[in-house]
């Protein structure tokens, strides 16, 4: 079934993805960052609905993927799950891990990772900064000024889902590196367009927004007599 | 320096629902700025029929853009009237649209303002609302404009406005514009200023609208309204709990408006003189603060019995401020303050320190600038515990303390129905759902926080705590949000047993600028908004900023 494209609002988007994932049983603060990291993917002109709504599914079918556990090296440090880990819980954790003092410099690895994109934005959301973020293919880089630089070989790649390792790289030069094998995307040539999409909202799938919806359903609770009655205080009828 | 009033003072529950509007409330600021920028005012479009159902469009120019308030009135079974969010229809709904409507935009609109949350707006609308008539007021002056007279004034007062909005809704609801399109515009950056000109432009529209059906009614014998009831009359507003949640998940924008007014409050305590002319204004003001809480008359007995007290303190407040000696005294302005602190209800000192800041609009006003925030919530994860610990332990000793295990701490929850995702609040053991429960328990939260924070290495990371707590993110995440906003958190459960949901609307209807607060229970109340302002016409005259609680005109028959 073809579907069509809906207008959204940047805080329908918050609203709406926060309870979905709430409702696929992520606590409410990880819930409230996956919001900002869907915000975040759709300020790079992406419709994240599809991936965010796949990421959800999948935790809804595994919640164990949302158990993470933190290896230390000398070298390295390592996250791992008992499967594939979701993006919904390796997003925050990773960034978090990133703005520790005693990381700067070290390679975090997240392996397994469902939706590597949505890690990423992530990272944006959480307003990181100096650091490179690489999986197949792929490498973000938040620079000191916190631009982003996307290289890709094919931007259809982006939103690929996993499951991949992904590795973070956080540093404290100001100048990063870019390789060159991959076709650099500027995002501060798309400043404009990140502006608009602040400004206006964001084209976003229709049946993917409707699968936001039906999860975020399950934080609505059923209305009973009772409730309708006495729940809101107001009367039914105003005889005014 | 008189210090600031302390947040455990200040933002305590029933201290909170006993807020009263000041100089600072977002409707003064917003009439202000309207007047002292000379906006100017046009009724585009007028397209009703005999009845007054149709499409209007009525425009303001300020000096940068143009906003437009479209309406579309509609023919309402007298049973479809309700103020509640589950409503399905209503006497008139409106946009406020960024710009003027093309005549594409007005056809997308009808095809959508009249479902409310179940239309599709875009960034253009930057309101979407709703309003229901008071039948008996509305078709009160219908009534007698058409038979040339005009209305009974103590009738009209004792209701306070011919239309009532059920639901102003902004921030992107349904596709409409957020926040950030208008939030760095000088006209718009300020707390809630385009719900607050939507209900304004309502107001108006509501006037031409009721003086439109009289004449057609009426044809030659129809008179218009006396400008005197125009100003006088307000707009009405029924709320619900859909205030509380904004409230908890703007803990930095709450503490803005809390510290704008306190700073006020200090500011005028500070003063060492008091001249003659703030003295004679504020004498004059009691007077009609007098006479307003006379009109002031609910069913609710709870308020009643509030109002009747604050009566006996304003006259009382009315003598002391006639004290000739005040002018002399060492800080005399603390002192009227600290009087009213000394011997009146929670009601009069709120209505007393609003008072005092009302003839002191060069010392205050720029306060209003203060008043928002776009700043966002923000983890630290390389916070150490201890740290957190001690964050909680200066702050939050009033979530702490309680006891959770006693079924009355967590005796109610709030949650999203779905029934039109109305927000309600019911008994945790006679209504299922409370896993769903809108987080809004920060005492409790955070007192489990603290808990799971005693049995943790005092030297590691937020970051290694939260990757084994994940439950606790949001609260240590407000912890660390809110540690410089000394007004950020309510000193209250809102959960157990004894809280009164109606407190939190009072206080954030003050900040609106609302008077004549009517509960109809302690979840929702009606208030009216306006109540008093010039008239678009009248802007920028000596009364324009000069409505805080008025009295009804006195009327020629």
């Amino acid at each position: 079934m073809t579907s069509g494209s809906k207008h959204v609002s940047m805080g329908e988007i918050e609203f709406i993805v926060t309870r979905a994932a709430f409702g696929v049983g992520a606590p409410f603060g990880i819930a409230e960052d996956f919001a900002e990291t869907i915000q975040a993917a759709a300020r790079f002109g992406i419709d994240p609905t599809p991936a965010a709504l796949a990421c959800l599914k999948h935790l809804d079918r595994e919640p164990e993927s949302g158990q993470l556990s933190v290896a230390e090296y000398d070298t390295e440090v390592i996250l791992s799950g008992p499967g594939r880990l979701s993006a919904i819980f390796a997003g925050p954790t990773l960034s978090d891990f990133g703005h520790l003092p005693q990381f700067r410099g070290i390679k975090i690895t997240a392996l397994n990772v469902d939706y590597p994109f949505l890690v990423a934005a992530s990272f944006v959301s959480s307003q990181m900064k100096s650091c490179i973020i690489e999986w197949p293919n792929i490498q973000v880089i938040l620079d000191e000024q916190r631009a982003i630089q996307l290289n890709v070989t094919d931007e259809d790649q982006l939103q690929t889902p996993g499951p991949v390792n992904l590795s973070i790289q956080t540093t404290v030069t100001d100048t990063i590196a870019c390789s060159d094998k991959l076709c650099g995307i500027n995002a501060a040539t798309k400043e404009v367009e990140f502006k608009r999409i602040a400004y206006d909202g964001i084209m976003v799938d229709t049946n993917a927004w409707a699968g936001l919806e039906e999860l975020f359903n399950r934080c609505l609770v059923p209305s009973s007599e009772l409730s309708l009655l006495a729940g809101a205080g107001a009367g039914l009828v105003d005889l005014d | 320096m008189v210090g600031l009033r302390s947040p455990e003072r200040v933002m305590r529950l029933d201290r909170m629902g006993a807020s009263h509007q000041t100089r600072l409330s977002f409707m003064r600021v917003l009439l202000r700025r309207m007047s002292k920028e000379a906006w100017r005012f046009e009724r585009l479009r007028f397209d009703l029929d005999s009845d007054g159902y149709g499409t209007s469009i009525f425009a303001v120019h300020t000096p940068n853009r143009t906003y437009s308030l479209v309406s579309f009135t509609h023919a309402l079974n007298s049973n479809q009237r309700t103020d509640r969010v589950i409503a399905e229809a209503w006497d008139a709904t409106f946009n406020l649209f960024d710009g003027v409507p093309t005549e594409a935009d007005l056809m997308r609109l009808a095809n959508n303002t009249p479902k409310q949350e179940l239309g599709r707006f875009s960034a253009t609308e930057l309101v979407v609302a709703r309003a229901n008539k008071s039948v008996r007021a509305f078709d009160h002056v219908v009534e007698r404009l058409a038979d040339g007279r005009q209305p009974n004034i103590d009738f009209l007062a004792s209701v306070g406005y011919l239309m009532r909005t059920t639901a102003v809704y902004g921030s992107g609801k349904f596709g409409c514009a957020d926040r950030e399109r208008i939030a760095k515009r000088p006209e718009t950056r300020g707390a809630f200023q385009v719900e607050m000109l939507a209900v304004y432009l309502i107001r108006w529209f509501t006037m031409e609208l009721v003086e439109y059906v009289a004449q057609v009614r009426g044809c030659d014998r129809a008179v218009r309204l006396d400008p005197n009831i125009k100003q006088f009359l307000g707009v009405g507003n029924a709320t619900g709990l859909g205030m509380a949640p904004f409230l908890a998940k703007h803990p930095i924008l709450m503490n803005n408006w809390v510290l704008a007014r306190e700073t006020a409050l200090a500011r005028v305590r500070s003063l060492e003189l008091a001249s003659k002319e703030q003295l004679s204004e504020l004498r004059t003001l009691i007077k009609r603060v007098r006479g307003h809480l006379d009109e002031w008359n609910v069913n609710d007995e709870i308020q009643q019995a509030r109002t009747s007290t604050l009566r006996n303190e304003m006259e009382d407040y009315e003598q002391r401020l006639s004290d000739d000696g005040l002018s002399s005294e060492e800080l005399p302005w603390d002192a009227l303050y600290l009087y009213a602190e000394a011997n009146y209800s929670l009601e009069g000192q709120e209505l007393a320190a609003s008072m005092l800041m009302e003839p002191h609009a060069d010392l205050i006003d720029d306060l209003a600038e203060t008043m928002h925030s776009d700043r966002s919530a923000c983890l630290q994860p390389s916070m150490s515990i201890t740290e957190l610990q001690e964050l909680i332990a200066s702050r939050y000793n009033w979530g702490l303390k309680r006891d959770y295990d006693d079924p009355d701490e967590q005796r109610y929850f709030w949650y999203y129905s779905e029934d039109k995702l109305e927000p309600r609040f019911s008994d945790r053991l006679a209504e299922p759902g409370d896993e769903y429960e809108i987080p809004l328990a920060f005492g409790r939260d955070i007192a489990a926080l603290d808990k799971e924070l005693a049995r943790t290495e005092p030297l590691s990371s937020v970051a290694e705590f939260l990757l084994k707590h994940p439950e606790c993110r949001h609260v240590v995440r407000r912890v660390q949000t809110t540690a410089n906003s000394p007004y950020s958190e309510i000193y209250d459960s809102l959960i157990d047993s004894n809280v009164r949901p109606i407190d939190l609307l009072r206080f954030k209807l003050a900040f609106f600028g609302a008077s004549k607060f009517d509960p109809k229970s302690d979840l929702w109340t009606r208030i009216t908004m306006f109540q008093g302002a010039p008239m678009p016409d009248d802007l920028g005259g000596p009364s324009s900023d000069n409505w805080f609680l008025p009295v009804k005109p006195e009327v020629i028959r």
